[in-house]
């Protein structure tokens, strides 16, 4: 983990209200991973007061670069839309733990909704780097929301896209007959899931059925970022009954099949 | 000019003022990566129970302006998982850690300042008397000063070790309540700590908050935080470890000189994890430049006439 004065690289609107954000934090890009994040400070005083966290959408090691994809949905965020290139950014991470690809996955799936994809897209590259085949089971309310589209298709991932308006609304279909259809001869290895508890649920349901580990990333409000508050904490499934466990340390990346809210239906 | 930082703080020696504020540094693990914890004068690390304890449900933070309302709950996985787990690497920093409890009852108090003074490694216990999510009988236990000054004298006669006593805000009658920790044996106050405060969600038009009310803390809490340490230096003459939203050199300064003999960073640590180091360096720079060559010169300079 460091803190650093990273230098912004571009920020800059994708579709209403989604903007993409270059950092250039190489201490953070050495070691980030996908699945992991950052707490961003976007104010210079006092006001906010906390930092905001931000999973990484890509991390460019060999520039140096970290790269978000954001949505506004609050003071915090929208300060942020006003950060120029060349601007400085208190940058603290790489936080929590990210995805992890088992030894031995040769094909997985990511799920995806909103700006749940998101932290998606650096794990698709990494898999297609390491020669892993990716499908990609992505929705959105409208077409321009679908994030990293145009590098999924250079990597070769497959699509299954519904977007509620514009070009993939025409068949309404349910992610799980996604997931049925493009798994129904052989089942992935891993599944990982990012965006609505819905999403987790029918991710939690496909991989019992089909005997499928699969991983979700989580949001919880967060103080530090780094472990120390107890303020960030999920339910999770222990022998025990239920405990709890810290998203910004133990998190934001879960086995599907711990995450107490899954179940609660 | 060399300027001296050291302060003696309830009969420990710290060799600065700064110290770190119960939960809000965990057991001195996590900022590890940023700078040792050996900058600090002293680490409080995060309240413990006796038994365990799951704490709130969540949401446990909110944002509030120029503050933090958090509802934590003081969770705990008891005394075999602290003596397992923390105390080895507590045991390992070199700088006087001062261990924060609370408990569900006085004798809970007792026995974990028993046992936690046996294992024979920690500079202080500080008895939390403030949590606002903890009640005994209706009422928080640390808002009535007998409660509060029997708690304080049993546990005295259960440790040799330096105690300090940490105060809640929310009181009509804080320097009551410092009184009756002095009476009852404390060599410290730790004050303030969070005050009593929620936060409502438009959207859902619900507390935000899974606990519904939680403590405010921060920049926001700075003012009250100031008057209430200078009403109790006035009253008492055991030290004071002032906090309430210090985020620079120039508010532990005004601690200080409210009556503060060392201030805790709290919340400035999830703002800047930094901020101890910084914060050190910029109080150094200050009294070197205005010529002060003993911080001690400071502690409830406001005071003078
Ligand atoms: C591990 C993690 C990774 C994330 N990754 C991304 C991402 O890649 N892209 C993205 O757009 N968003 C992401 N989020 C959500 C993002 O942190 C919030 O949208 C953002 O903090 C909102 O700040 P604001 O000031 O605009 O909103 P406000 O509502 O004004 O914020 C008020 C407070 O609530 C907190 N908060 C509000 N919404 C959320 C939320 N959904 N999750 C956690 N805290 C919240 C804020 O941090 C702040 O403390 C992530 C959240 C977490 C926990
Ligand atoms: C997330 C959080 C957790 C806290 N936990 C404790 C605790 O366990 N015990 C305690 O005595 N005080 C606790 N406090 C209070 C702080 O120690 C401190 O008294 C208060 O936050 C005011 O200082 P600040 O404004 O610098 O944070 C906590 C505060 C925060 C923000
Ligand atoms: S945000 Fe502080 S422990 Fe997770």
């Amino acid at each position: 983990m460091h803190q650093v004065m990273g230098q912004v690289v571009r920020n800059r609107e994708l579709a209403a209200g989604l903007w993409h954000l270059i950092v250039e934090a190489p201490e953070i890009a050495a070691r980030a991973e996908p699945g992991q994040f950052a707490m961003l400070r976007v104010a210079s005083g006092l006001e906010p007061l906390l930092r905001r966290p931000l999973s990484f959408y890509r991390i460019a090691r060999h520039y140096g670069w970290l790269e978000f994809v954001y949505k506004v949905v609050g003071r915090g965020t929208q300060i942020l839309t006003t950060r120029a290139a060349g601007d400085r950014l208190d940058l603290l991470g790489p936080l929590g733990r990210g995805w992890d690809l088992l030894p031995g996955t040769r094909r997985i799936g990511i799920v995806g909704r909103g700006i749940g994809i998101a932290p998606l897209i650096g794990l698709a590259e990494a898999a297609v780097r390491r020669g892993i085949a990716v499908e990609a089971f992505l929705s959105a309310r409208e077409p321009q929301a679908l994030l990293g589209l145009d590098l999924l298709r250079e990597l070769g991932c497959g699509l299954y896209l519904h977007t509620e308006r514009g070009e993939y609304s025409g068949r309404c279909r349910e992610v799980t007959e996604h997931l049925e259809e493009a798994f129904e001869e052989e089942k992935p290895d891993q599944l990982f899931v990012c965006g609505s508890r819905r999403l987790g649920q029918a991710v939690l349901d496909f991989s019992r059925r089909r005997g499928v580990r699969s991983q979700i990333s989580l949001e919880e409000r967060m103080a530090c970022g780094l472990g120390a508050c107890i303020g960030c904490v999920t339910e999770i499934r222990a022998e025990d009954g239920r405990e709890y466990r810290r998203v910004c340390k133990e998190g934001p990346v879960f086995w599907v099949e711990e995450v107490a809210m899954l179940y609660d239906r | 000019m060399t300027v001296n930082l050291t302060v003696k703080v309830a009969g420990i020696e710290m060799k600065n003022p700064l110290v770190t504020a119960s939960g809000t540094y965990g057991f001195g693990q996590e900022y590890r990566d940023l700078y040792p914890p050996e900058v600090l004068g002293a680490v409080v690390t995060k309240t413990i129970r006796l038994r365990p304890h799951p704490g709130n449900p969540p949401p446990r933070v909110a944002e509030a302006p120029a503050g933090l309302i958090n509802a934590i709950g003081i969770p705990s996985k008891g005394w075999d998982h602290y003596v397992r787990e923390e105390v080895p690497r507590l045991r390992q920093l070199e700088v006087p850690i001062i261990q924060s409890i609370v408990g569900e009852t006085l004798d809970e108090y007792v026995e974990l300042t028993e046992r936690l003074t046996e294992l024979g490694f920690l500079a202080g216990i500080e008895l939390n008397l403030s949590c606002p999510n903890l009640r005994a009988g209706g009422l928080s236990l640390g808002l009535d000063p007998d409660m509060v000054y029997e708690l304080v004298r049993r546990v005295r006669a259960a440790t040799d070790l330096p105690l300090l006593a940490k105060l809640t805000p929310n009181t009509a009658d804080v320097v009551g309540l410092a009184r009756s920790v002095q009476a009852g044996g404390a060599d410290g106050i730790a004050m303030i700590n969070t005050v009593r405060a929620m936060a409502i969600d438009l959207r859902t038009r619900r507390p935000v908050l899974g606990n519904i009310s939680g403590g405010l803390s921060g920049p926001a809490i700075k003012p009250i935080a100031l008057y209430q340490i200078w009403e109790v230096y006035e009253a008492v003459d055991i030290p004071i470890i002032g906090m309430g939203g210090a985020t620079d050199y120039r508010d532990v300064l005004e601690f200080i000189l409210a009556g503060a003999r060392a201030v805790a960073l709290g919340t400035v640590n999830f703002v800047d994890p930094s901020a101890a180091p910084r914060i050190l360096r910029d109080l150094g720079r200050y009294l070197e430049e205005n010529g002060i060559d003993d911080i001690n010169d400071l502690v409830g300079a406001a005071h003078r006439t």
